[in-house]
């Protein structure tokens, strides 16, 4: 039994009258792509944010190799290895890509940016994706949406991270984009990162994901391997059908 | 491998033509500034050409434009960090009037007039700070904040002032390194004005810092997308203050220059002053909603709006038109540059 690289535990979040999440345990372990899958309002993004320290968990632990650990910002969670690539991408439009991938973090050299280094590093970055971003001097907006979601994943692996976390990573992308957007999280994969996906997107969620957990109303209904389910199942899950169908046969009983 | 490349080159042409390097550099907007400037250069030279010989092109006539141009691109370098950063200051004219008030002031009352000068600079950049601070922390957009300044300012100043100039004040020494004159006595005669020096170390600081330390890439970033710098860990509100401490600083130092070449100081001086700032700093190629920009740029729209003032004059066309002139180019240059972006796209 591999042991989790990133835990949470009984963690629950509430905001004024709604509970975003109650009591809720999920685990990554190392090298797999874990989707986290739910209706709007299911509790995904609270999730995300919890595990990136935008949010502090009302209760409950957070694990980071299995050693307790507490978040008091986005920056507390990236100094633990924890990256998260946000749905809306979070790239300076005007700035080129290296620019982008040294956000807030530039090498210097004699009190100036080295800009030699920064590009030489962003080219290496660029290559380990397999993107195809024509030059590091490229102003972002210039990028295809593909392009720039490999820019921000570009970011997240500069940053040294071990866990990456990705919220709706093909959401705003065609089918082609989309696809080599995935590719690029099997290729993290394959490069022994951890990867949490948040999606709707089931098609893309069963294409990649080694283990789904599905959450709904806050709580998690569960974690399913791949190989055991179908998508189906995970939309039973989702929707909360299969409870239906159990109250239904209850009541029959 | 050759198979999974080929694969992405397919993709390529779909997704972002590669574009020629004639092309490219047609569409680099420094090079349409940088045209402007020189096509303006040749029609003012045309227009001004006589049998006795060109007004405009004579040596001494283009070092008046060069010191005529000097305080307005002084105060457009700081003005280029806040724009880039997203920001606006209309309260450059009036903090003009009080920083030169309060140092015509304390040279008058006595005080060494560099000591006097180091606190001018202090005051403009606390004034900055001030401007800064209520934008960033109490959420004020920073038009409105600046447009208070705009007025209260200009009320302090005359208040301070008495509503009379500040005048008979010594100090020559003072006087020659702010407003005054190098001399090279050469086989050609020349005077470099000292305003036009200051300007070029402001020129070169002021677009070393921009262009290439950390600081200058958290403008551009904080500019560009808000959201973004503040997810990369950037202090947003401490870039923005300190941009606007820059811009104070750079208007307290103009105030002192003006003094120096004047000899006095008038509680009216730089009324409008913003606008000419403002105006440098767009024809300069600066997205008035920030992430871009540089201070070349904003060198040319100065020297751009100068040259149109000087030449107009030289040339006999009455006043009133140079504010048609340049309020035209103002457009024009926002228009280009609005084209520029789109066939970028």
């Amino acid at each position: 039994m591999q042991h989790a690289i990133f835990e949470v535990l009984n963690v629950s979040k509430r905001f004024a009258h709604v509970d975003a999440l109650i009591d809720v345990n999920f685990d990554v372990l190392p090298g797999e792509i874990h989707a986290i899958c739910g209706d709007n309002g299911a509790g995904k993004s609270t999730l995300t944010k919890i595990c990136a320290g935008v949010y502090q968990a009302d209760s409950g632990e957070v694990r980071v190799e299995g050693k307790p650990v507490h978040f008091h910002s986005p920056h507390d969670a990236r100094d633990h290895g924890i990256a998260v690539v946000y749905q809306d991408l979070a790239l300076a439009n005007d700035r080129d890509v290296a620019s982008n991938l040294f956000l807030g973090r530039e090498p210097l050299r004699w009190g100036m940016v080295d800009k030699r280094r920064m590009n030489r590093e962003a080219r290496e970055v660029i290559a380990r994706l397999r993107s195809n971003i024509p030059s590091v001097e490229t102003p972002v907006a210039l990028l295809s949406g593909g392009q720039r979601q490999a820019v921000a994943i570009g970011r997240a692996i500069s940053q040294g991270g071990k866990v990456f976390f990705m919220d709706e990573p093909t959401a705003a992308l065609g089918v082609r984009e989309s696809a080599k957007v995935l590719q690029l999280i099997v290729n993290l994969k394959e490069e022994g990162s951890a990867v949490v996906v948040i999606s709707h997107n089931l098609r893309h969620v069963f294409s990649i994901a080694d283990r789904i957990t599905v959450l709904r109303r806050g709580r998690k209904v569960d974690t399913v391997s791949k190989a055991d389910s179908t998508p189906d199942d995970v939309v039973r899950m989702i929707t909360g059908a299969d409870m239906l169908l159990a109250e239904e046969e209850v009541a029959a009983g | 491998m050759s198979k999974q490349l080929q694969a992405v080159g397919v993709l390529d042409e779909g997704e972002g033509r590669q574009q020629g390097w004639l092309r490219r550099l047609l569409l680099k907007r420094e090079l349409g500034i940088f045209s402007a400037a020189v096509a303006l250069f040749l029609i003012l030279t045309a227009i001004n050409q006589t049998a006795a010989g060109n007004k405009f092109t004579d040596a001494n006539n283009l070092l008046t434009i060069a010191r005529q141009i000097s305080l307005t691109t002084i105060i457009a370098v700081g003005m280029t960090y806040i724009i880039v950063v997203g920001e606006i200051d209309l309260s450059v004219g009036s903090m003009f009037a009080v920083c030169g008030i309060v140092l015509g002031i304390l040279i008058k009352q006595g005080y060494n007039p560099w000591l006097s000068m180091l606190l001018t600079l202090a005051l403009g950049t606390g004034i900055g700070f001030l401007n800064g601070a209520l934008t960033t922390m109490l959420g004020i957009p920073s038009f409105v904040v600046t447009l208070g300044g705009l007025s209260a300012m200009r009320g302090i100043a005359l208040g301070l002032a008495g509503g009379w100039p500040v005048a008979s004040l010594g100090q020559p020494f003072f006087f020659s390194v702010t407003g005054g004159f190098l001399v090279f006595q050469t086989d050609v005669y020349t005077s470099i004005p000292m305003q036009v020096i200051w300007m070029v170390l402001v020129l070169l600081i002021g677009g070393w810092v921009l262009a290439t330390t950390r600081y200058g890439y958290h403008l551009y970033a904080t500019g560009s997308n808000r959201q973004a710098a503040l997810l990369a860990g950037i202090a947003v509100r401490w870039v923005k203050i300190r941009a606007f401490m820059f811009l104070g600083f750079l208007v307290a130092l103009a105030s002192a220059l003006q003094l120096g070449f004047f000899r006095s100081f008038q509680p009216t001086a730089g009324q409008a002053l913003e606008l000419d700032v403002i105006a440098a700093v767009i024809i300069g190629g600066t997205n008035l909603f920030g992430g871009s920009g540089n201070i070349v740029g904003t060198l040319l729209g100065a020297a751009i709006i100068g040259m149109i003032n000087n030449g107009l004059i030289l040339a006999g066309v009455p006043t009133y038109w140079q504010f048609v002139a340049i309020g035209n180019i103002i457009v024009i240059a926002v228009v280009i540059d609005m084209f520029i972006r789109r066939r970028q796209k």
